[in-house]
């Protein structure tokens, strides 16, 4: 069991729950005042915890440039249009 | 069977041939952390290249699907705040906890298997993703019954049919997602696990984690937006 676990998605696993329970904390719980910083946050939050998936739990950060900047460039692009229609909407 | 381990040849399956050969290899070992070193500076897919055909469209199409939906809520914020209010947000984050868990154990069950550290408990690691998953659709269950019951429905409002058709379409994935930890338990039981198994097990793996990916997004996106 510990040398199955002695891989760098076990620390990412933990982040990832901590970061679950800050975006539950701040968009739930009303953590920040301001609506829109809370929802920015938590979006970012939301498309870091998805990077992290694909990187360490996907193995994609040992994956040949091309599918790793496919991976990237969705993460990068559904943070911009979602955050950016969000807040010019 | 001498380049496996000891737990590999006398309490797991048998890994087979080239297999064996290649448990430091490119196929079966977890790739190192330098990136550019050595064979891995051309990298390896995890899984066929095809799933990644269908990973990648399908996250294309669910990003099209948040963009929509944010779109939408811009124009009717009032009534995506009321209708989200109505949400249990405290299901949704159970949910996500549930599916990290799962998505770690189908990490460790690869890595059981692949690098032979102790094959024989692998299919203990997807049993348990596969109970969390089930603890998601009963959360689910639990959730849409509640919602019904209350008379909110897909065609009460925009807001509920996008909860309906996100929710829905991901429920669908992960039940499909379910039969793949099936197949995944099922391999990582066999006597003798060849590499093509260890190749078929990463996409199945990879298939897995894009239900967690989706769900990740998912979970702010309809519960915590205001």
């Amino acid at each position: 069991m510990f040398a199955t676990a002695k891989t760098a998605a076990t620390p990412v696993f933990a982040i990832l729950v901590i970061a679950t329970l800050i975006s539950y904390s701040v968009g739930a719980e009303h953590g920040v005042d301001n609506n829109r910083v809370a929802t920015v946050l938590v979006l970012t939050i939301a498309f870091a915890k998805a990077y992290m998936v694909g990187l360490y739990f996907q193995e994609l950060r040992h994956a040949p440039l091309w599918l790793r900047t496919l991976f990237r460039g969705w993460c990068l692009v559904g943070w911009t249009a979602v955050v950016g229609i969000y807040l010019l909407g | 069977m001498s380049q496996t381990t000891e737990t590999s040849a006398s309490d797991g399956p048998e890994v087979s041939g080239s297999v064996a050969a290649a448990a430091r290899g490119p196929i079966a070992a977890e790739p190192t952390d330098g990136e550019g070193s050595g064979r891995w500076s051309v990298g390896h897919i995890p899984g066929e290249a095809g799933i990644w055909i269908f990973i990648l469209g399908d996250m294309t199409l669910y990003a099209a699907l948040f963009g929509s939906f944010i779109y939408d809520r811009s124009a009717h914020v009032e009534q995506f705040n009321t209708s989200s209010a109505t949400l249990h947000t405290a299901f949704g984050m159970v949910n996500t906890l549930l599916l990290l868990v799962s998505s770690i154990s189908v990490v460790y069950g690869i890595r059981s298997v692949r690098e032979g550290l102790n094959p024989k408990r692998a299919p203990l690691f997807f049993k348990l993703a596969f109970l969390c998953a089930l603890g998601f659709v009963v959360n689910k269950f639990f959730e849409y019954s509640d919602l019904l019951h209350n008379q909110l429905d897909p065609t009460e409002n925009t807001f509920y049919t996008y909860y309906y058709i996100l929710t829905g379409i991901h429920l669908t994935h992960l039940l499909a997602g379910m039969a793949v930890l099936v197949f995944l338990w099922k391999v990582a039981a066999k006597p003798k696990i060849a590499a093509p198994d260890i190749r078929a097990m990463e996409s199945g793996a990879s298939f897995w984690h894009v239900v967690d990916l989706l769900w990740i997004v998912l979970f702010p996106l309809l519960y915590l937006v205001s």
